[in-house]
């Protein structure tokens, strides 16, 4: 086992996907409680697309396609913030109508990028050739996210539970969401780069799911989606490794896996309960 | 029936007798002639209130008649096209001492189902409006504690919120309200939800609270027969005014066996 992690390890490429695959299996999930628990589970897909139309957009521009995305991302998360707000109580509206138009430009764009293969390397995304300017930029990321999440962690829990009730307490409800969102939009652009576009909005739901089959309070919600994200992320890394899967994918469908392992021990622990 | 009767009963003072029926104490919530249209179309016309303190305040309506608009505009949310609204005597719009206010929302029935946080987490969250940086956690716990035990809560401050029943998750949000111990307590449709007896055992609840800590006390429902045996002013909002029961100082039940 030791041998075989120092020959993994032995690999720059391999170590620099580990401590990339290890700050977005905390950063990702930790804004996607947040994400989840307001019912917006698919605004990562919505951005991810809108990402993908700024890849295009940089690529047929001449300038780097994460900052593309970034762009792309940024606009329409502010666009989904609002629409949310003109269509109170449809969130989901807001959301539907974002990802129509980024997959509309991603698709009207992709026609005309120079380098077809760049683009499709963002649909999947490739963690094991992350660069190092990716990996700074990848950890910068994550430390900022911790940070914001661990500073505004009592306005979160509030613009997640009541907006009205937060709004009575104090809270600056619209700056809030407005940061949040914002916050949002870089983990999806910088994490699309990485993990891939179709992939990212899974690895910010998928472990928050996890968490609400077992987890009992905020504080655990958010220490087991994390726990979820890097365990799921170590795993796929090394299952990519051996195997030759691909790493978003290996590291998605570890998730789906813990998701399914955790319904079935609880109902299990259920039976077992019912019969004492 | 009893609101039926109850409403009956209502005299229909004026909006100037509406400002004055507070007394002359320092006003929670003080509206001068508001009015409040969304388009063409009235919602608040000439209204005027003033609740005073320790005064328990019921505005009770149909569905549509424009509770919520009224709280709204009461909470700074919305801007009246006309009038003047203070809380403490600070435009509503800039009022921002959130510590003064407690505030129960309206439980809609899933809200809270499978939202992991424990009672204590929510609970605590209303110790934000306090805005101490850096808090300490043993008085956030004692405070909670003690909100906990108000509303006949205590021991349940581990369990997950999504785990209680409407009457608890109400008292819960009730605890939340008290956490900061507010001088005006505002309850959205308090009883939705609730079965009879927790209804009954929430209004007693309540009737201590208003009595024991002076605080005043503004609810907004649509069924007033729900809490009609709270000790309360009642006001109808009706035709886009709000009118005052004539016995505005008698409980609601005897209202209703009169």
């Amino acid at each position: 086992m030791l041998a075989y992690l120092a020959d993994m390890f032995s690999h720059g490429f391999m170590t620099r996907a580990f401590i990339a695959g290890i700050v977005l299996g905390v950063a990702v999930p930790l804004v996607g409680v947040v994400v989840v628990l307001k019912r917006l589970s698919m605004v990562g897909d919505a951005l991810s697309h809108a990402s993908l139309a700024g890849v295009a957009a940089g690529l047929i521009g001449g300038i780097n396609p994460v900052a593309g995305a970034t762009v792309a991302c940024m606009t329409s998360a502010l666009a989904i913030e609002g629409i949310r707000r003109r269509f109170e109580g449809h969130a989901d509206l807001a959301i539907a109508v974002v990802m129509a138009a980024g997959v509309g430009l991603a698709g009207v764009l992709s026609g005309f990028t120079p380098n077809s293969s760049t683009f499709s390397s963002f649909l999947f995304g490739s963690i094991v050739t992350v660069s190092n300017d990716e990996l700074v930029s990848v950890v910068v990321l994550g430390a900022a996210v911790v940070a914001l999440c661990a500073a505004f962690r009592r306005e979160l829990f509030w613009v997640t539970i009541d907006e009205r009730a937060a709004r009575l307490a104090g809270v600056r409800v619209t700056a809030v969401n407005l940061l949040f969102i914002l916050m949002t939009a870089a983990t999806v652009s910088i994490a699309s780069r990485t993990v891939g576009t179709l992939i990212v909005s899974s690895m910010m739901t998928v472990p928050v799911a996890c968490a609400l089959v077992v987890a009992r309070s905020w504080r655990q919600t958010m220490a087991v989606s994390c726990s979820v994200g890097v365990t799921s992320a170590a795993i796929g890394l090394a299952m990519s490794y051996s195997l030759g899967f691909k790493p978003g994918g290996a590291i998605v469908l570890t998730e789906v896996a813990i998701l399914l392992a955790l319904i079935a021990v609880k109902a299990l622990a259920k039976r077992l309960a019912c019969f004492r | 029936m009893g609101g039926n009767l109850a409403s009956k009963q209502a005299g229909r003072l004026g909006s100037a007798d509406a400002i004055d029926a507070g007394g002359a104490a320092d006003a929670a919530v003080e509206l001068d002639r508001v009015a409040f249209s969304y388009g063409s179309s009235p919602v608040l016309r000439d209204v005027s209130l003033r609740i005073g303190e320790g005064e328990t305040c019921m505005i009770v309506g149909e569905n549509g008649a424009g509770k919520s608009t009224l709280l709204g505009v009461m909470l700074g949310e919305l801007i009246p096209t006309a009038g003047a609204v203070r809380l403490f005597g600070v435009p509503a719009s800039s009022f921002c001492d959130w510590r003064r206010v407690g505030y129960v929302p309206q439980c809609i029935a899933g809200t809270y189902e499978r939202f992991p946080a424990t009672v204590k987490e929510v609970v605590a969250a209303n110790r934000y409006a306090l805005r101490i940086r850096f808090p300490s956690r043993s008085e956030d716990d004692d405070a909670v504690s003690t909100a906990l035990a108000s509303v006949g809560m205590q021991g349940y401050s581990k369990r997950p919120i999504g785990e209680l029943s409407g009457g608890q998750v109400q008292r819960v949000l009730l605890a939340r309200a008290l956490v900061n111990h507010p001088d005006l307590l505002i309850l959205d449709e308090p009883t939705s939800g609730m079965d009879a007896d927790a209804v009954e055992a929430f209004a007693g609840l309540l009737q201590g609270i208003a009595k024991s800590k002076a605080k005043s006390v503004v609810i907004v429902t649509h069924d007033v027969r729900r809490l009609s045996g709270l000790s309360a002013r009642v006001l109808r909002l009706e035709s886009s005014m709000l009118a005052e029961n004539a016995a505005c100082r008698e409980p609601v039940a005897r209202d209703k066996e009169a």
